[in-house]
């Protein structure tokens, strides 16, 4: 899917830093979103995601490095210059106009002709299927079709970059599952590069090419969804992104692209080597819980012996909770139901050597 | 079974404490206005006849209420100095008030956008004059805006007139009093409506091209009109009755229905014509207080 590379991106963050008073928001952040990608910035609350996503906007100007939009630095751009629209978490439609004067207040700003505002708004209010209701005011509309006004109007401009704030946070959850497949099919059908900024992993997991997930700050990891979920760089992502279990080991050997770790329930085998650590060194390794096989065949890698704790029934499949012979506790997914597993049953689990991944050690803060 | 009726006579009785008030304090007196108004002119004390008295019994009274009659209304249209008093008042209240607006505006607009720990101290800066005495501060405008006073001095010692400017006892000097005294009742509404707007309003009209003036005139200005119209009545309705003000700093020539008024009672001794124009101006006056009315009621089921 679209990465970096290939052509020049449509976004380049450089070291881009800023502060309020004691409080560093965003703290060097580099990234880089291409022509028609949708990318996510993941974080939790207070992560500084709102901020980057301000400074890309315009609304706040970085304390250092640079924004470079379509190969014109802008940072110092103010927004109203700026070939960015912005979708608001609030929506922020203007109260005292109506449907139509909302989408089209940014085409009057850009001095089009009457006529020319008027066949673009039609326009648009069709694309947010929202035909007949041009002349009501926000208040009175639903929340999804203010969401939907809200959509329209930041894209009446045809800006490069879109940008939403949380777009799915104001909806019932009934309503975001559509909205999401719509904000998809839209941003493909136009082909212009959304920017979406989210504390919900499962809305960028399912929206995004790509999820940069931010903590502190910084930029933990970029990547694919799948990437971001199989192959979390650090223990914070691993932890952010979905259920894992973290089993500390030590890396005995490499054989090629295999590695071998010794931990306290004996040998494990992963497929993929970390390229970045050294013999004996101590890391800890991160496996999702549909990874911890339950009743694995007899040839299976990693085979341990476990002791059932207890067994919760998700719909359809159970979370099983095991005990290894050294107290570890890891989280298991079966299909099924939770009456297949009884407390205190000794089973055999494996652990999937191709799910066995790495991480890197926290960097000091 | 007792208990819903207990509770509607207790509503009762709380609604009855201000119905009582208003009848005692606000309508008995209006009531006495309006009678006076209906009578005639008498070389008496009270100087107006009829004079009713409980003593003289229901039948005396019946009589005296055929002697009621509009004449002081019909006088009121017979000379022209009512209506140029009516006009005039009109006249410079809606000047003062348009003045007014222009000045409280930037500054509820600078109020309203200052960091929020600041806002309740600058308010009270544009507030605190207004908690002396409002006589003195309306004399305190004749030392600075007479032929010899601090203005004047200071335009004459720095060469911009040879000759002092005509302030004092103008209609202008009028306009500056009401201006500034109403000032605090233009800006709180002006405040209130300019600071309870979402700053993400502003931030998506400039994110859609605005520049700061279009945002203004957009987006912060049409929001801002209830505030506007608030503010606006709020000074008009009173500075049209206004009479402290024309009278310390106005001209023998500045007409305004206050001072009709005053001189119908105190120099003319002529009640009924002065009850008359009290009547007619709270006529005028009624409908702009129903409006602020509406527009509070308005704003509070937001």
């Amino acid at each position: 899917m679209a990465g970096a590379g290939g052509g020049a991106p449509l976004v380049r963050l450089e070291g881009v830093r800023k502060s309020f008073g004691a409080v560093t928001a965003v703290d060097g952040v580099s990234l880089e979103i291409a022509r028609g990608e949708f990318f996510a910035l993941l974080g939790p609350s207070g992560c500084g995601k709102t901020t980057l996503m301000r400074i890309l906007a315009g609304f706040e100007t970085p304390d250092a490095g640079a924004v470079i939009l379509d190969g014109e630095d802008v940072s110092a751009t103010p927004p109203h210059r700026r070939p960015v629209n912005m979708m608001f978490q609030s929506y922020a439609l203007f109260p005292h106009l109506s449907v139509a004067r909302n989408i089209g207040f940014g085409l009057v700003e850009q001095g089009l002709p009457r006529a020319a505002v008027a066949a673009r708004v039609e326009e648009l209010l069709r694309l947010a299927q929202l035909e007949g209701l041009g002349a009501r005011k926000p208040d009175q509309l639903s929340g999804g079709q203010r969401q939907r006004v809200a959509l329209a109007r930041a894209l009446a401009r045809q800006p490069k970059l879109l940008l939403l704030d949380e777009p799915l946070a104001a909806l019932d959850r009934r309503l975001r599952e559509s909205t999401r497949q719509e904000l998809i099919a839209v941003q493909r059908r136009l082909g212009a590069a959304f920017m979406m900024v989210t504390h919900d992993q499962e809305e960028a997991m399912a929206t995004a090419d790509r999820i940069a997930v931010m903590r502190a700050g910084r930029i933990e990891q970029i990547g694919a969804p799948a990437e971001i979920y199989e192959r979390p760089a650090t223990r914070f992502v691993a932890g952010f992104v979905g259920e894992i279990n973290f089993i500390e080991a030590r890396l005995v050997a490499r054989q090629g692209e295999e590695a071998r770790f010794e931990t306290a329930d004996g040998p494990l085998l992963a497929r993929r080597a970390p390229e970045w650590a050294g013999a004996m060194s101590a890391l800890t390794l991160a496996l999702r819980p549909e990874r911890v096989a339950l009743a694995p065949p007899p040839d299976a890698a990693n085979r341990r012996e476990a002791v059932v704790i207890d067994a919760t029934y998700l719909g359809g499949r159970s979370q099983v909770r095991l005990r290894l012979a050294s107290g570890l506790e890891l989280r298991a997914l079966a299909p099924g139901g939770a009456e297949l597993w009884r407390p205190a049953q000794a089973i055999t689990v494996s652990l999937d050597p191709d799910g066995l991944t790495a991480l890197a050690p926290e960097t000091a803060r | 079974m007792s208990a819903p009726s207990d509770r509607s006579l207790a509503r009762r009785l709380a609604l009855a404490v201000p119905t009582l008030w208003m009848a005692a304090l606000f309508l008995t007196p209006f009531a006495l206005v309006a009678k006076v108004s209906l009578s005639t002119p008498a070389l008496s004390q009270p100087p107006y006849a009829p004079v009713f008295a409980l003593a003289e019994g229901a039948a005396a009274a019946l009589d005296k209420f055929g002697e009621l009659g509009v004449a002081a209304y019909r006088a009121l249209l017979d000379d022209d100095l009512y209506l140029a008093s009516y006009l005039g008042s009109l006249r410079l209240a809606a000047i003062a008030t348009a003045l007014t607006l222009l000045v409280a505006y930037p500054l509820a607009l600078a109020i309203a956008r200052a960091p929020r720990r600041r806002r309740a101290g600058l308010l009270m800066l544009a507030i605190a004059p207004f908690w002396t005495s409002f006589l003195i501060r309306v004399y305190a405008w004749i030392m600075l805006i007479k032929d010899e006073g601090l203005i004047n001095h200071a335009l004459m010692a720095s060469g911009l007139v040879a000759e002092p400017l005509r302030i004092f006892a103008t209609d202008a000097a009028v306009v500056i009093g009401v201006v500034y005294s109403y000032l605090p009742f233009m800006v709180m509404p002006l405040y209130a409506a300019l600071e309870g707007q979402d700053a993400a309003l502003r931030e998506a009209a400039a994110d859609l091209g605005a520049p700061p003036l279009r945002v203004f005139w957009r987006v912060t200005a049409p929001l801002s009109l209830p505030g506007v119209l608030a503010g606006s009545l709020l000074v008009f309705i009173p500075a049209v009755g206004e009479f402290v003000i024309p009278d310390l700093l106005g001209g023998s020539d500045t007409l305004m229905i206050g001072r009709t008024l005053w001189a119908e009672f105190f120099s003319n001794r002529d009640w009924p014509a002065a009850a008359a124009v009290a009547i007619v101006m709270l006529a005028m006056l009624a409908p702009m207080l129903v409006l602020y009315e509406r527009l509070q009621m308005r704003e509070a089921g937001r």
